[in-house]
């Protein structure tokens, strides 16, 4: 059972492989059949932890210390599963998008790059989410950027160039300082190993190596999950590359070490994890969501407008800190649950309404020449689908019911007026509002009675995936229960003070 | 008086500048970088003064202890390509990936188009016809040192992507004769390889690259041998594929 989490890695590797290797003029069958395959299996496997519980692989039959172990619990579960639903549907947008024109040519380069890039990409997130062994997660951060930065350039425009090489900077930096962080742990605990970490560091005092370890490893992966005010590279990287790798990159490439730090936080450092250290990201999280949301609604070009809502969505992910550690007022000291998941609920949400939005926004383009907001006029009445996928995902994205981004705030809220802090949930209601702003501001054009004067008629099967994406991001609010006990299956909290205790 | 397209292309511009771009004061930031990486190497270094004061340990006594069942003389290796075989795996896969991005920047998937580099003087013609012999034989030379010293198939590697590197520098590169699917399989091949074994010993009921007792030191020798080709392979390819003209969008013909 546990050699699954092996195959969630090397399914979409040797996909990776056999398109980069023979890479036919018909590579693009080949990764979409590679994309179902991985997709589906890592629904099945967080099906198979639902039910049974976590799992173990020791790599190499060492076992850690000594060796690397693969564990998955209802965390990794809930990721790979997010990471095969949207994945999936991204495959097959790109498979549309990236079609030869009617007369057999155009987008045959980026085809031929995007699928072994996007596989290995696949797998990378995939370790991420199973491996246990803190260098191996280096390796797994490390291929995710380095695929990250070659997606962005596949189109070869040069603005896109720059934007990928200003990202390679920052990640290069962040993963160097996330390791260094991880040397020093290594330092202190003499293991590589999370779960073995996690043990120590329960009986560990704190000391500065850990302080230290800590603000590297979070500063360092904070570059990398762009939240404020180190997001300064997000938006021209993601509005920048072709819109299936838009998606992709806002959906599924920044959840990854988002959920790194969630390991980490919430294992290693789980001593570290004060009422102030809480409050301070609670703070960086408002300067997200606000500073986004305002820079979202000054853009003027739709794929900037939607890359600097991501930049605002990320900072909802980091509001789960504040409502996750007890405060003061609390009466409990165990950890927040109802906050821990409305926050990874809301990013199963975005990841599907962004996706749908970007490729919205691609299709967009493909029809209407360009992405001006002015050049929107007529869309609706051109792109009713589109225009109707787009509406649905900025539903979600503002919260309102039934929405899968409404279950999240409202557990989100819920958690912050439990415990005593009200003025997290003010917040979220002023980020909702916001959200609704830009969304509107997109629909304003939209609807207006115009005759758009270059219109080319986009395939009629890629709104229908970007319109999929919006309708799950909206329904998924009516099948919260089974995400939130999947995620209860095996406590991400190793260390809980008077929760739940770890294997 | 501004037009609007004027106002129109000056909002791009600033779109596209970075918060570092528009920063007049250069001075400032240099400030800025510099006490702050002057205050950063004082907490390390702060932080180093602690971790020497723990006691020794670490992994190295279990390392050691598990040297026989192994299969290799050297702890190293021991470590690279079993204890950790899988990070050794995937970095192998981070090279593949580094030619993947290359020729997904130079939009092409073979490098049978790249411009010839003028051939060299008399020197360096004379020089390369006797280092690179001598630059293999060495390679060969690390990789077999790997089992019982320092040394292995990332060392030797490197010295077959700098014999190719010279090779090219004197237009001698025989790469630009490999067709794509030659050249990307010889990147690939020891990425796929170690996948393969790894896989096979997991579906004879070990674990992922687990090797069957006493047959570790064959296994690893195979892949170190394999995996030689490939880094030497694909250094050689990402010296000569970042080649700074753009090469491909004139060559390449943009249909299938």
């Amino acid at each position: 059972m546990s050699e699954t989490l092996v195959w969630s890695i090397l399914i979409p590797l040797l996909g990776a492989i056999v398109t980069f290797w023979f890479n036919p003029r018909w590579v693009a069958a080949i990764g979409l059949a590679f994309s179902l395959a991985t997709g589906s299996f890592a629904l099945w496997i967080a099906y198979a932890i639902g039910r049974d519980g976590r799992l173990l692989h020791e790599l190499g039959g060492w076992g850690a210390p000594l060796g690397i172990d693969l564990y998955a619990d209802g965390l990794s579960a809930f990721m790979l599963a997010t990471n095969g639903l949207v994945g999936i549907l991204i495959s097959a947008a790109a498979y549309l998008y990236f079609e030869p024109n009617g007369d057999g040519t155009g987008h045959a380069q980026e085809r031929r790059a995007f699928w072994p890039l996007w596989l290995f990409l696949w797998s990378a997130l995939n370790l991420a989410y199973v491996s246990s062994d803190a260098f191996n997660l280096y390796i797994a951060v490390e291929l995710i950027g380095l695929a990250g930065v070659a997606l962005i350039v596949i189109t070869g425009r040069h603005d896109a160039m720059v934007a990928a090489m200003r990202y390679l900077l920052v990640a290069l930096l962040g993963s160097l300082s996330y390791l260094l962080g991880v040397a020093m742990l290594y330092g202190e605990f003499h293991t590589l190993d999370l779960r073995l970490m996690a043990e120590l560091s329960a009986e560990a005092e704190s000391s500065l190596v850990l302080w230290v370890s800590l603000a590297l490893i979070s500063v360092g992966l904070m570059v990398k999950t762009a939240l404020f005010p180190l997001h300064f590279w997000l938006p021209p990287a993601h509005s920048s590359a072709a819109a299936p790798v838009s998606a992709l990159l806002s959906a599924l490439v920044v959840k990854a070490t988002f959920y790194l730090l969630l390991r980490l936080w919430f294992g290693v450092f789980s001593d570290q994890m004060t009422v102030t250290f809480g409050q301070v990201f609670g703070v960086l999280a408002t300067m997200a969501i606000i500073g986004g949301s305002v820079q979202a609604i000054l853009q003027r070009r739709l794929k900037m407008m939607v890359a600097y809502s991501t930049v605002a969505h990320i900072g909802y992910l980091f509001l789960l800190l504040p409502l996750t550690i007890p405060f003061r007022g609390s009466d409990t000291a165990a950890w927040n649950f109802d906050g821990f998941s409305g926050g990874i609920y809301h990013l199963l949400s975005h990841a599907l309404a962004k996706s749908a939005m970007f490729l919205a926004a691609g299709i967009v383009i493909m029809s209407m020449g360009n992405d001006r907001l002015r050049n929107l006029r007529g869309m609706a009445h051109q792109l009713p689908l589109t225009t109707f996928a787009f509406g649905l995902a900025g539903v979600s994205l503002m919260g309102l019911p039934p929405s899968g981004g409404f279950v999240a705030k409202w557990f989100m809220i819920n958690a912050a007026i439990e415990s005593g802090q009200w003025w997290w949930a003010i917040v979220l209601l002023v980020g909702g509002l916001l959200t609704a702003v830009y969304v509107f501001l997109v629909l304003r054009y939209a609807f207006l009675p115009v005759h758009p004067p270059h219109f080319r008629s986009p395939p009629r099967r890629l709104e229908f995936v970007a319109l999929t994406l919006a309708l799950l991001s909206l329904v998924i609010g009516f099948r919260a229960v089974e995400a939130f006990d999947l995620l209860e299956a095996g406590t991400p909290f190793l260390n809980a003070p008077g929760g739940s205790e770890g294997p | 008086m501004p037009t609007g397209r004027d106002r129109a292309k000056a909002a791009e511009m600033a779109e596209a500048t970075t918060p570092w771009e528009t920063a007049r004061s250069g001075r400032a930031m240099r400030l800025f970088t510099g006490v702050g990486a002057f205050l950063l190497a004082i907490v390390l270094a702060l932080v180093a003064v602690e971790l020497v004061d723990r006691e020794p340990g670490g992994l190295t006594r279990a390392a050691l202890d598990s040297l026989d069942e192994s299969g290799v003389e050297n702890p190293v290796t021991a470590v690279l390509l079993n204890y950790r075989s899988v990070d050794t795996w995937l970095e192998l896969g981070v090279l593949v990936l580094a030619v993947m991005a290359m020729f997904a920047l130079q939009r092409c998937t073979n490098l049978t188009q790249v411009p010839q580099i003028e051939r060299g003087g008399y020197v360096l013609m004379r020089m390369t016809s006797v280092f690179v012999p001598l630059m293999i034989l060495g390679a060969g030379y690390l990789l077999w040192r790997g089992t019982h010293a320092p040394g292995g198939a990332f060392q030797a590697g490197a010295l077959l992507g700098a014999a190719g590197a010279m090779l090219r520098l004197t237009s001698r590169d025989a790469f630009r004769a490999l067709n794509g699917w030659a050249l990307r399989g010889l990147v690939v091949l020891s990425f796929a390889c170690f996948a393969i074994i790894g896989l096979g010993f997991m579906l004879m009921n070990r674990r992922f690259l687990e090797y069957p007792s006493g047959q570790a030191d064959e296994w690893i020798f195979l892949i170190e041998l394999v995996a030689m080709l490939s880094i030497g392979a694909a250094l050689w390819a990402l010296f000569v594929g970042a080649h700074p003209t753009e090469w491909s969008s004139e060559k390449q013909p943009r249909t299938n």
